[in-house]
Order: C-alpha cells, then structure tokens, then sequence
C-alpha cells in the first residue's frame, strides 16, 4: 500500500519535473553515487549505481522512455569485493534485490572480475570496454543485447543528469591510454 | 681445389650492374686502398667484426674463446694479435655483436642459393656479380662457379681491381663471363701505390690485355674519392690513358663512405675521409671537369702526345 | 577480347580530378560519417507489423516485401546537400554529382542493422558523436528512434540471440574469448560479387518478368514464392529509381540555375530508363550498377560485398559511346570518379570495442581489372586504364582495386602501368596473378572458365565474378591461439592456465621429437578449426530461417535456375571461407621448436616455456628471447630456411587438408585464406610471448607476409611466400611488401625495377618442367606501401596536419587512412621491412664514351 502511494507521488513528479530539476535533486539525494563516480569505485558502487537508476526512472519522464515495455532480469555480480545484486526491470520500473528469487531466472548474468572492470565497462566507454572484455575481467551469460541495453541505461542516467562519472572516468581512461 | 672465404651474398641489389641481380663477395684482395669501402674483404683469412653498440657485456664470448683473445674492457673486444678467427665468440653472441667474417661454400651451394632468385634475373636482366675482395684471386674456384651458372643462362659480371694473374684470368674466368667492371683509380704508378699498397704496372698491362682481346665485356670504373681519385690531374690521366688503350666508355662511381664503421668493427683505423656522401652539385662538378677533359683531349695525337 | 586504342595508357593529360568532383570530394574527407536511421527503422516497422519478429522462419518473400517497403519509403537524395563535421556542426555541400541516389539518406552515411550485430551500438548512442576514435554523427532525433523504436524489437531476435537459443551446444564461449576464433555471420554473410550483367543488358523488368513466370510455372508453394520474392525486390529496386527520378523532376522545377535544371531533367530521364530497362549508354550502364549497388546494401551488410570486373562489364557500351561520338576519354573519367566516390558513400558502423580490431577498415568493395577472360585472352581495354586513371586522382578507400595480370598474355606495359599507379598512389591496387590463381581455384573444382573469369572479394579473395557465393570471411582463425593450446597441453595463458580448453595432447616437455610436437599442434588445430565449423554451421541455419536475401539472389548466377535463395545454397559455386591469422609467427615458432628443442637439442622445452610464461623478460632468459628473434640463429619464414620453408608448406597443407573436407552451411567446402585485415595487430595485442621470440603484445606479421626483420633480402621473402602451394590457397593471400618512395613516380628505372619485382615474383620457383607444378609455385598476390617511414611516423605524431587527412596506406588486402588506424595499427606498419627501388638518378649519366665511334 505505501509502496503504491509512493509510485504514485513520484509518478506525479515525473509529470512535474523535467530532466534540469531532476538532475539536481538525484544529485542530493545520491551525494554518495556522485562521490563514487568522481574517484575511485568502491564496493558499494554496483548498489548505489542501480538506487540512483531505479530512482532515476522513477523520477523522470524522459528517463523512462527509456524502459518502456522492457522487462528482464539482470545479475550483476563484481568478485573483488564480492557484490551481488539483481536487477529487475517491469513496467517503467526498476527493483533491486540481492538475490534472485525461487525458481527465478536472469535474462542475463554479467560477472565483473572487480569494481573497476565494472566500471570501466558500464560508465566509462571507450577501448577500455574492449580491454575489460579481452582480458577476461568480465564474463557474459546469456543475450548480449541486453547488456547493451543496460549500457545504455548507465551512460544514459551519467550523461543526463550531469553526473559526474561518465567524464571523470572517461578522462582518466584517457590519461591512462596516454 | 681450395675453398675461398665468402664474406657475403647480397640479394636483390640493383647496384651491381644491370637488372636484379645477386653479389657474391669474395674475402681477399691484394690491394690496400685506403678508401676501400669493405674492408672486411681485405684480408684472405676469417677474421672476426665486432659492434659495440651491440653489445650486451654478458661475457659469453670470454667464455667460448679457446685462445684467450677477448678482452672485456677497452673499445675493442677482440686482441687481434691472439685471435684466429674461429668464431667460437659469434657462435655465442646472441646479440650480434660478434660476427665471424668469411664462410666456406661449395660451389655447388652457392650455386643453388643463387638460383632461387632466377626468376628475377630473367625479369629485369640481371644476373649474378662476382665482387669482393678481389673474386680474380680464385681462379679455379669460379670458374667451378661460372660453369654451373652459365649451365642455367645466368648473366655474370665480375667486379675487379685489376690485380690478379692475367693467364688464369683469361682461361678460367673469361670465357665465362658477360662483362667485366674493372676499376682504374691512379695512372701514376706513385700515386697507386701511396693509395692502394701497390704500383698499378700489372693492373694496366691487364687492362690492356682484356681490352685488347675482349674489349666487348669490359666496362672500366673510376670510383670517385674526393681530393685522391677525382682530381683534374687524376681524371685526365685515366682518360687519356684509356683512350690509348682503346676502352670505349668510363664509369664514375660517386663515393660512398658506407664502409667506415667497418673499419672500427675489424679494430683498424678508418681512413680520414669525407663521411658524406657527395652533393649532387659536386658531383656536377666533377662531372664537369671530366666533361671538359673529354672534350679539350678529344684528337688521339694529342692524347698520346700528353702521355707521361 | 582486348582493345587498346589509347595513345597514352598513363591519361596523364588528364592531371587533375574532374573540376565537378573536386568540391564533393573535398567535402567527402572534411565530413564525418552519420548514422542513418531510415533502413533500420523501415525494416523493424515491416517486421513487427507483419509479425515476422518470432522464431518462425521468415520467408524469402516476407524479407522481399520489407525490402521493398524500406526502397519504396527511404528518401530518395538526388544530391546531398548537408553533411557534418567533427565538430558537430553542419556544412554545405556543394557539386553535383552525375549520379543521383545514395546507400544511406546521407551524404556520407552508416547503414544500421538491427538484425545483425546493430545493437551493439546501443551502450554508445549518446556518445558516438563525440567519440575519439571514428565517431559518427548521431542526430538526437535519430537516437531516439533507434532507442525505442528499433533496438527494443530485436534484442530477442538478432541472428546471433535466434541461434542461441536454437542451438545451445554451440561453442558461445570460446567465441565470447575471441581469441580463439571470429565467426563472422552474427554481423553479414556478404563477401561476394553480385552480377550485374543481366540488369545492364537486359533491364530488371526482364528479371521481373522471367521470375514471374518462373512463379506461374512452378509446381510447388516454396519455388513459387522464391520467384515471386525475386519479382517483389526487384520492383523495389525499380521503385527507388523512379522515385529519384521524380525527385529530380521536383528539383529542376524549382532550380534556377540553367545548367543544374538540365542536369536534373537529364538524371529524372536516366532514372525513368534504368535499371528498369537495358541499359543504353556508359553513363546508364553506370547508373543501373549503381542503383543494384545501394539496394544490395539494404539487404546485406557493407562488409566484402565487391563489385567485380567492372572494365569487362562496362566495356561495350564505353566503346559503343566513344565510337559514336557520345562521349570521351574526359567524360568518362568524369563519370567513373563521381561514381568512385559514390562507392564510398556508406562506411561500416563499428562499435567502439570493436574499433581495436578492426579499426580503419572500409567497406571493402573491391573492383578487380585486367587479367583474361573466359578464353583465357588477354581482356585488358581502354577502360582497364581509365578506372586505374579514375582511381589514381580520387585516392579513396572503397573502391578498393584490384589488378589481375596473366605474364606473356596481358603485355608488360599494362604491367608497368600498374606499378606506376601504385608509385602514384603509394598503396593500391593489389596485384594478382591470373597463373596462380586459377590454378588454387581449379582445384577446388571451378571450371577453367569460372576460375579464369574470377573477381576479387572483400580484401584478396578470389571468386568466380557474380557466381561464386563464397563468404570469404566465415571463420577468422587465430592460428597462435592452436599453437598455444599445444604448448599447454590444451590449456591457454590467456584464459587462465589450469583451465581445460582444447583436447590434451600431452606436454611438449615429454616429446622425442618434432613429429610429436606436430602432430600435437595439428590436433589443436583441428579441433579450434572444427568448433570455428560448428559455429559457423549453427549461424548458417539461423540466416537460412531468417536471413533470406532476395535482393542478392536475384543479381547473381544460379538462384534463377535453381530456384533457390543464396542462403540456401542458389549461387552456381558455393563456399565458406576461413582466413588465417598469425601464420609466420606460427611457422617460426615451430621451426624455433623444431632446431632448439629438438634438433640441436640445446634448449629444453621447459626452459622455452619458461621463458615464454615470463615473456623473455627474465635476465636468464633476454639472451634465448635474441637468439630465437635472431634469424641467423633460428629459422623463420621468410629467408627460405629450409625447415621454416618445409613448416609453412606443412602448415598450409594441413589448414587446407582440414578445411577442404568441411562442408559449409550452404553447401561446398571451405577454401582457405591468409588475410588478416587489422586483426594480426588487434589479437596480437593480446597474446601472451611466443617461441619466435615475439613479445607478450606485439604485432603479429599481416596476411602471409614473414616477420618484419626476417628476411635480409626481399627475394628471399618473395621466395619463400611463392613457394607455398597455390593448391593449399583457394582464398588467396594478402602479401605486403614496402618500398622506399622514389624520387618520381615516372622514374623509368624504377618502374622498370618495380614490374621486375612482379614479374619474377609470378613466375613459377620451381624446376620442375609440369606446368601443374608451376603453376603450384608461382607468387599468388601482392601489394604495396610506398611511403617514407618519417612521413608516417610524422603522421603518427601530427595526425591532425591538414596533409595526412587522406593519407592512403595499405593495410592487408585493402586500404585505409592512416589516421583512422589503432595506435597497434600505426606501429604495424611503421614496422614493416623496407625495400628500396632501384631509380633517381639514371645510371648511364655517370658513363662517359672516349672514342668518337662509340658516339
């Protein structure tokens, strides 16, 4: 019942807001996403990068465009340190879990070697992808498209809303190739 | 027969006469030029060349020598008065600082390396070219090498300094051969032996000899070597000396000082010498002066009415 | 039958690219390329309307049908008026091109396709604009249809997904290591060469009309259809063109210009005729190529697809227009590089990851000229030297060309001419001779006329000209990836040793001998191959349910009579291709093995490993990493070293004893190939240390060319290539030689020496008197870099001087700009041995007569 009124309050919002004042206020409410994405990714990154997602398509309108009509279930896992969390995406909506539950089964599961392969493959771009991929640093079960779509979804939410990974990673991606 | 030393076989050069074509190069030469550009070529025996840049001071050559001739400080590795030449360091310079100068080939081996590039020689008129060192100095061993070439139609050129008994020259290399490039440097006999080690009395009876009896397959070659050969004095000498001898053309050769780093590698002195190549202006020049030379000299009396 | 009329075969009077060319082409290299969004938008509408997005087999007639709708509704640019530049920012175009129409509805566009590997563009949609390396221009709007128009309908449905979940026994994961093998049907089948000679000759409603009543007379519902989809395509085709031709009549009535309002009635008439119509003149024989040209490529990917022997084709209506007074030798060159450049207006879309391995490659759209015909005649015409012409003043990428040359048939000024044109250009056109190759094709059985009417594909790959569906790049093979699995037991250091991945064929440690390293390595080889087989095998199926290509099929040999679709094996000559990567270092990584391990028996095995496993950076082992980099003290391809020589002869033959056996999807076996385009630099980037001394990361050599710094001499090289049995190649080679500029590239001597080169080279390296064995080892290909090493590595450093913007380099078996190139790349072919020409100053100059007989 509360988890409907809430879908329902931030719906309302999403219809007030355009992407200016979401920006900001994602950036408030997720100081520590923020922080994360400017230095160097910890451990609680995976968590705090699908909060900010779910909280992103929650929030804004335009965002959600996005995952209309897309429904999957993705498990996301980084070894070192060892993370795991379950992302389910239904109806303009993303729930994050720690495991999957019964009997569920991931449309795709993506294990990352540690949090910088992570990185570097979903925020950063660039050739390091390639380097993430050749080098064994991530490993991909299922469709491959999906993952592009979560791509996407990641570079979407940093560029959009202005928060500062995607060029900070980019830049030093850039200096290390250097 | 005995074998002669081969320095090297380079393939695929277009500087050694017409078309494609493969240099044999012989070791052993009797003449000492100063400016010689393979000085490698000089001597009969194997001798060993050594690159300091190279070197990687691992020590394996100490190691391998059987007769102490290595030293390990000081610019030259090898104690030339010790050494003999065997190899045993090369054999163990992975870095190739260290190189044996001079391998024995059967002429039946080199014959079958020269071979292989047939093809090319039939494209572009080439052939193969005896160059050294002083290829005239094994008389029996080329010809072995002539036979087996002209069995296969192969074009063959003999480089030479002209220093070499006429007689084996003339029954076991001439027959053989499709053109002879015979290099004239001095017509004073002072000079040739101030810059070459010996007087020139039997390089020009030679070139007499084979322009008299084989005047079709001689090419004669001047190289230029700047202040000694290509001087006015020099230039119109050879000219005039040819011209007597009935040659019908000259070749200039333009110097070039590749040879120098040689020179340190075998641990001798190089020749103080220009170590650029010449400008085409100079070379212009000289080509001028030779011009002239030509031109002013051209009636036979006169010619041999200058001859020293 | 050859007709040589010109005076001059060099047209160097005609000095300069056309003055109509020249703005277009100018603004061809100042733009950067765009994704168009308008194929992939009209081919997903089609589907998801018709419920074709499912894992039931979609009907040729269906994709005919969809590729009728996307001809019929893409917009029809007569001429491109904006394009963009790196900066984002718009410019103007100006020329008029004399060809109307474009592959993409942009000037210079990338085609989508979402059927294929199109989604892996997705994660870059917001950045591919900005991107450093290659970026495309992607309008906001246009992201937005491919994020929620497009992408979302195919995530389940791209051809790589349908196989997966059809056939989940299929070696996903050693693919997904890409270091063991590519496949590439996930992203195209393509590789071919199309026929255009029914649609000059005849026109496209004559195909129309024999397909349809092919559909009438046939008997049963799947033939039935196959003719009603060619029919249904090809209206497509005819569609488009009238819709330019409308287009063009819209345009010249709002033109004000005289001359530009002419030029558009004259465009609106030629597309009214053709391709629907045979064609009549040069110009709409032209046309009707072109058009056939940018439909193919709404129904196949922009990798391979080549347009064969164009001056063959062409030639009749070129000598019935110049005979008749309709056009000249100018008018001509005119037309051939306004269409050059039309060739070049689609680029392939390569993700960002995918930019290290194939970084800077084109489309490959090979034309191939000279050699003989059918006859076995001497086919080289006027308009032979007017396509070499054209593509000497437009310097592009695509068209990539191609020289075919029969020694003692074709005469050795075409061949002087040739190289002249390569010391113009400094990198095309390949070289390749008839002798060889149609002794390789031959042998796998094309008819002698087949194999004497064979056109380039892609990068060097021989096929018969619009008969031979040859997918020429089926199955990339990293052939150190067999060697490694043999040096491991089965296991590979880059996916972990301790992890089982090929067939256990014991440690090399406990070998007696060579032999057993061999057979060892033959194992692996064969099993990598095999499981590259499997795969391509699985993704056949997958285009066979749901990748028909009616477009294709009706502009080749073969589907008309059989009745059957290219995918489903219609061509005349069917193939699969798999092309080798790392084949010198291979070669001389074993003949390392053979003379150290176990013929001088001076360096255990262990010890090599060892070395390997801490890539020779061990002082202990620097001095076995120089000996074994030594060529004078280890053997390598290259410097005709017998066990090297005798290695790479075994090697090819066991490649081609394992690939000739394999039947491929559509039928036919596999003929292999040694061209490794970018590849032999990307792979090479990620392969550990190797026994040929090769450092962990380091090039691998290109094609079959040897190891830069192997040979001394370039005969030995050119030798030791030549050697290798032309039987053993059905897929050619790629071999890269450079050479040191010469001062002019009308030097005599040089030119003289340069055709030596390639005439030697072709000729037979053998003693043996049986032509067969002549043919077996005479040189197969060969192709050039021209070009001073400070120039590149100057361009290396100052990529953005205004000079390097189109500098052409030679990669392998195509050309690109160097800018483009991977920094791996770049070094690659920095690296690459040097060879001088002979030249400059003219010898004879230096030769003085002395007596006055002689003058």
């Amino acid at each position: 019942m509360v988890a409907t009124l809430r879908r329902l309050l931030l719906n309302v919002v999403s219809y007030l807001l355009w992407d200016g004042p979401v920006a900001r206020l994602l950036r408030r409410v997720c100081p520590a996403l923020a922080k994360e994405l400017e230095g160097e990714a910890s451990g609680e990154f995976l968590g705090l990068l699908l909060g900010g997602m779910g909280l992103a398509l929650d929030l804004s309108r335009s965002y959600r465009r996005n995952v209309r009509g897309f429904s999957a279930v993705y498990a996301i896992r980084v070894l070192d340190p060892e993370v795991g969390r379950v992302a389910r995406f239904d109806k303009g909506r993303l729930r994050v879990a720690e495991a999957l539950g019964p009997g569920e089964q991931a449309t795709v599961t993506v294990t990352f070697n540690d949090t910088r392969a992570l990185v570097d493959f979903l925020v950063a771009g660039g050739s390091d992808i390639l380097g993430v991929l050749l080098e064994n640093k991530v490993r991909v079960e299922g469709n491959l498209n999906y993952l592009y779509r979560f791509g996407f979804l990641v570079r979407d939410l940093t560029r959009r809303f202005d928060l500062p990974g995607g060029t900070a990673a980019a830049s030093r991606v850039s200096a290390s190739a250097t | 027969m005995r074998l002669p030393l081969i320095v090297d076989i380079g393939r695929g050069s277009r500087e050694d006469g017409p078309g494609i074509r493969s240099v044999v190069f012989f070791k052993g030469c009797l003449l000492r030029c100063v400016f010689c550009q393979s000085p490698e070529a000089q001597e009969l025996d194997a001798e060993i060349a050594f690159h300091a840049s190279r070197c990687a001071h691992c020590g394996a050559c100490a190691e391998a020598c059987e007769v102490a001739a290595i030293a390990l400080t000081g610019p030259h590795r090898i104690q030339r008065d010790r050494c003999v030449g065997c190899g045993a360091c090369a054999e163990a310079c992975v870095w190739g600082a260290l190189r044996r100068i001079g391998q024995y080939r059967s002429p039946q081996s080199l014959v079958e390396e020269l071979l292989r590039d047939l093809p090319y020689y039939q494209s572009s008129g080439g052939g193969v070219t005896l160059s050294g060192g002083e290829p005239a100095l094994h008389p029996e061993y080329v010809e072995a090498l002539l036979r087996l070439l002209k069995a296969s139609g192969v074009h063959v050129a003999v480089e030479t300094g002209g220093c070499f008994d006429y007689g084996a020259f003339r029954s076991r290399i001439l027959p053989y051969v499709d053109l002879v490039y015979f290099d004239l440097k001095f017509v004073d006999p002072e000079l040739n032996r101030r810059y070459t080690g010996r007087g020139n009395r039997r390089i020009v009876r030679n070139l007499q000899r084979l322009l008299q009896e084989r005047r079709d397959v001689v090419q004669v070659r001047t190289p230029l070597v700047p202040g000694i050969t290509d001087t006015c004095e020099n230039l119109s000498g050879i000219a005039e000396l040819l011209r007597h001898l009935g040659a019908r053309t000259v070749e200039l050769l333009p110097y070039n000082p590749l040879g120098a780093g040689m020179y340190e590698a075998l641990g001798r002195r190089p020749p103080a010498l220009p170590d650029h190549f010449q400008t085409p202006a100079e070379l212009e020049r000289v080509c001028g002066i030779f011009r002239d030379i030509l031109a002013t000299r051209a009636s036979p009396s006169r010619v041999s009415g200058t001859q020293p | 039958m050859s007709e040589v009329t010109l005076r001059d075969t060099a047209l160097s009077e005609y000095a300069d690219v056309p003055a109509r060319v020249r703005p277009l082409r100018d603004a061809y290299f100042e733009a950067i390329p765009e994704v168009c969004v308008e194929r992939p938008k009209y081919v997903t509408e089609y589907h998801v309307a018709h419920g074709l997005l499912s894992d039931t087999p979609i009907s040729g007639l269906s994709k005919a049908r969809a590729y009728r709708h996307v001809l019929e509704k893409r917009t029809p640019v007569v001429w491109p008026q904006k394009a963009r530049l790196r900066d984002g920012s718009q410019m103007e175009i100006r020329g008029r091109s004399l060809f109307a129409g474009s592959t993409t509805s942009k000037f210079k566009g990338a085609i989508v396709y979402p059927e294929l590997l199109g989604l892996s563009l997705w994660p870059e949609l917001r950045s591919v604009s900005s991107r450093p390396q290659n970026p495309y221009y992607l309008d906001p709007k246009d992201r937005r249809v491919l994020n929620e128009e497009v992408f979302p309908h195919w995530m389940d449905y791209s051809v790589l997904e349908i196989t997966r979940r059809r056939e989940p026994t299929a070696p996903y994961d050693l693919l997904q290591q890409i270091v063991f093998f590519l496949a590439s049907k996930p992203n195209c089948m393509s590789h071919t060469i199309p026929s255009f000679s029914r649609a000059v000759h005849e026109g496209l409603r004559a195909v129309i009309d024999d397909a349809q009543s092919r559909a009438e007379a046939a008997t049963d519902g799947d033939r039935r259809d196959f003719y009603r989809s060619l029919a249904e395509a090809m209206e497509g085709v005819v569609a488009y063109s009238r819709r330019l031709a409308a287009e063009a009549d819209r345009l010249a009535g709002g033109e004000r210009d005289e001359q530009a309002r002419q030029e558009l009635r004259t465009l609106a008439e030629i597309h009214r005729a053709v391709p629907e119509r045979a064609a009549r003149t040069f110009r709409e024989a032209l046309t009707t190529v072109w058009m056939c040209w940018t439909a193919i490529h709404q129904e196949n990917p922009n990798v391979g697809l080549s347009l064969g022997r164009l001056d063959q084709l062409l030639y009749g209506h070129y000598r019935r227009d110049i005979d008749e007074g309709r056009l000249d030798v100018a008018g001509a060159l005119e037309l051939l590089c306004c269409l050059w450049l039309k060739i070049g207006d689609h680029v392939p879309l390569i993700p960002e990851t995918g930019e290290r391995l194939f970084g800077g490659t084109g489309s490959n759209q090979a034309i191939t000229i000279g050699g003989v015909d059918r006859d076995g005649n001497d086919s080289v015409n006027d308009l032979t030297y007017v396509m070499l012409r054209a593509t000497e003043l437009m310097m592009l990428r695509d068209p990539n060309l191609n020289a075919r040359y029969m020694s003692c048939v074709n005469s050795p000024e075409y061949l002087r001419r040739l190289c002249q044109a390569n010391l113009r250009t400094g990198a095309t056109p390949a070289l390749h001779n008839d002798r060889a190759v149609i002794r390789a094709l031959t042998t796998k059985g094309d008819s002698l006329e087949q194999a004497r009417d064979y056109g380039i594909v892609g990068c060097v790959e021989p096929g018969s000209n619009g008969r031979h569906y040859a997918h020429s790049a089926a199955v990339l093979i990293n052939l150190v990836s067999a060697l490694e699995l043999a040096l491991f037991n089965g296991e590979h250091r880059h996916t972990g040793l301790g992890n089982e991945i090929g067939p256990r064929t014991g440690d090399p440690a406990s070998f007696a001998s060579v032999e057993q390293f061999r057979d060892a390595l033959e194992v692996q080889i064969r099993w990598l191959a095999g499981q590259a087989v499997q795969m391509n095998a699985c993704l056949g199926r997958t285009h066979q349910s749901h990748y028909p290509t009616p477009i294709l099929s009706s502009l080749f040999e073969g589907p008309m009579d059989k009745g059957n679709d290219l995918v489903h094996a219609g061509a005349t000559i069917n193939s699969s291709g798999a092309t080798i990567i790392g084949f010198a270092d291979v070669v001389d990584s074993l003949s390392a093995i053979e003379r150290l391990v176990f013929r001088d028996r001076d360096v255990p095995f262990d010890t090599l490993r060892q070395a390997l496993v801490g890539n020779f950076s061990l002082p202990e082992h620097a001095r076995l990493g120089e000996r074994l980099r030594d060529p004078r003290r280890t053997p390598k391809f290259g410097t005709e070293d017998p066990i090297a020589d005798a290695n790479a002869q075994w090697l090819a033959g066991v490649l081609d004893g394992f690939f000739s056996q394999q039947v491929g999807p559509r039928g036919g076996c596999y003929r292999v190939g040694y061209w490794t385009m970018t590849n032999h630099a990307g792979f090479g980037l990620l392969m550990p240390a190797m026994p040929n001394g090769r450092r962990k990361g380091e090039n691998f050599a290109s094609g079959m060319t040897p190891v830069s710094g192997a040979a001394r001499s370039l005969p030995e090289a050119l030798n030791s290539v030549a050697r290798v049995p032309k039987r053993n190649l059905p897929s050619g080679l790629a071999l890269n030689i450079k050479f040191t500029p010469v001062g002019s590239a009308d030097d005599e001597a040089a030119l003289d020496d340069f055709a030596a080169w390639v005439e030697g080279y072709f000729a037979p390296h053998t003693s043996d008197p049986a032509a067969d064995a002549q043919d077996d080892s005479c040189g197969m290909e060969i192709q050039f870099n021209i070009i001073d090493r400070a120039e590149l590595i100057d361009a290396l450093h100052h990529p953005d001087k205004p000079e390097y913007a189109e500098l052409l380099v030679r990669v392998s078996g195509y050309t690109a700009y160097f800018k483009d190139l991977t920094p791996e790349m770049k070094q690659e072919i920095i690296e690459r041995a040097e060879y001088n020409l002979a030249g400059g100053a003219g010898r004879l100059d230096w030769r003085f007569p002395l007596s006055s007989e002689e003058e």
